[in-house]
């Protein structure tokens, strides 16, 4: 059995498989960290290829029979404990792999209140995070790209932590077109911007209950049972009451942080 | 009739507003200040009379009003699968 220990945010993946390729795929997404002495991992996750195939459709269903919790895709299969801290993954290919443990992830931090993976980019500026959300096609690697030199924290899934009072963002490596940084340390969350591709440059300011209102559907979160949903709204509220959110409306360029710095 | 929030609800409040989760649903609805302030007394068990004075006794509006108002409300959430019948 191979074995690698991965760390996502503050959280250790202990990742087991019998394939070559699948701990290439691990080796080539994932920050490997050497085992920790003492401290247990958050997530076990023991994975195979070689199942399903391509998807016709990205739908995945969940569903929940007693304390295991099934999430299938026509490229991968996830079996998890209602803890979300034991599972077995059997994917398509690295690609689904990034997915399918992306889906999981996000369940186990919002099991724990730790916090939410949200369709964000996130750019640091002086230190500091700036959140840019957004549905597909909106701009979110775009503006990624246009933030250049500055270091590109997520292009497509963001991760925040919301279980201190000050909002923290860390290096994802859910991503779609740019590499992770591997950067361990997180940064604080400055402010969010719901994107909007424009001619004329701007941002006015969201109210926390709007950006609530708004942002439910741009979590990365499938939903199979009530008591475990119910944290999301939790969670999206905090993000709310703590981090500043504007409408930003820009054009293709990076004139944008002229109204953010 | 007594009314209940659902069980598979919760809500949130930011700066005078509600935001409602139906957790089966994965939907949200957004409150007014007002409908923050009916939520949480049909959270803890609530009629349409005692929503109709609590509207007379915090805003000071006509009873008629208040009624229309509290059964309008009651009506929607009910609709959305919001609240249910307290047993």
């Amino acid at each position: 059995m191979l074995t690698a220990h991965v760390q996502i945010a503050n959280h250790r993946i202990f990742i087991s498989t019998r394939e070559d390729r699948v701990m290439d795929w691990i080796k080539d997404q994932f920050r490997l960290i050497d085992p920790p002495e003492e401290a247990t991992p958050d997530l076990y996750v023991r994975v195979s290829s070689g199942y399903g195939r391509l998807p016709e459709h990205f739908d995945v269903r969940v569903r929940k029979e007693g304390s295991r919790v099934t999430y299938d895709r026509d490229d991968f299969l996830l079996e998890t404990d209602d803890q979300y801290t034991r599972a077995v993954l059997a994917v398509y290919d690295d690609v689904t792999l990034n997915y399918a443990l992306m889906t999981l992830y996000s369940a186990h931090i919002v099991h724990r209140g730790w916090g939410l993976l949200m369709h964000a980019s996130c750019v640091v500026d002086r230190g500091r995070g700036h959140l840019f959300a957004g549905p597909s096609g909106a701009g979110k690697s775009t503006v990624a790209m246009l933030s250049h030199p500055r270091t590109v924290l997520s292009d497509e899934a963001a991760i925040i932590n919301l279980a201190e009072d000050r909002p923290l963002t860390y290096d994802s490596p859910f991503r779609s077109g740019t590499s992770p940084t591997f950067e361990p340390d997180p940064v604080p969350v400055a402010s969010l911007h719901l994107l909007t591709q424009s001619l004329l440059i701007d941002r006015k300011p969201i109210k926390p209950a709007e950006l609530v209102y708004r942002i439910m559907d741009k979590i990365f979160y499938w939903p199979v049972d009530p008591a475990e949903t119910v944290k999301v709204i939790s969670l999206c509220g905090k993000l709310a009451g703590r981090v500043p959110a504007y409408d930003l409306y820009f054009q293709k360029n990076d004139l944008f942080w002229e109204r953010i710095s | 009739m007594m009314w209940k929030t659902a069980v598979h609800t919760d809500a949130v409040e930011l700066d005078g507003e509600w935001i409602v989760l139906d957790a089966e649903q994965y939907v949200v609805t957004r409150l007014n200040e007002t409908g923050g302030f009916l939520w949480n007394l049909i959270k803890k068990g609530a009629t349409v009379n005692m929503l109709t004075e609590a509207l007379v006794e915090e805003y000071g509006i006509p009873r008629e009003m208040a009624k229309h108002d509290a059964e309008n409300f009651i009506a929607r959430l009910q609709e959305l699968g919001l609240i249910v019948h307290a047993a």
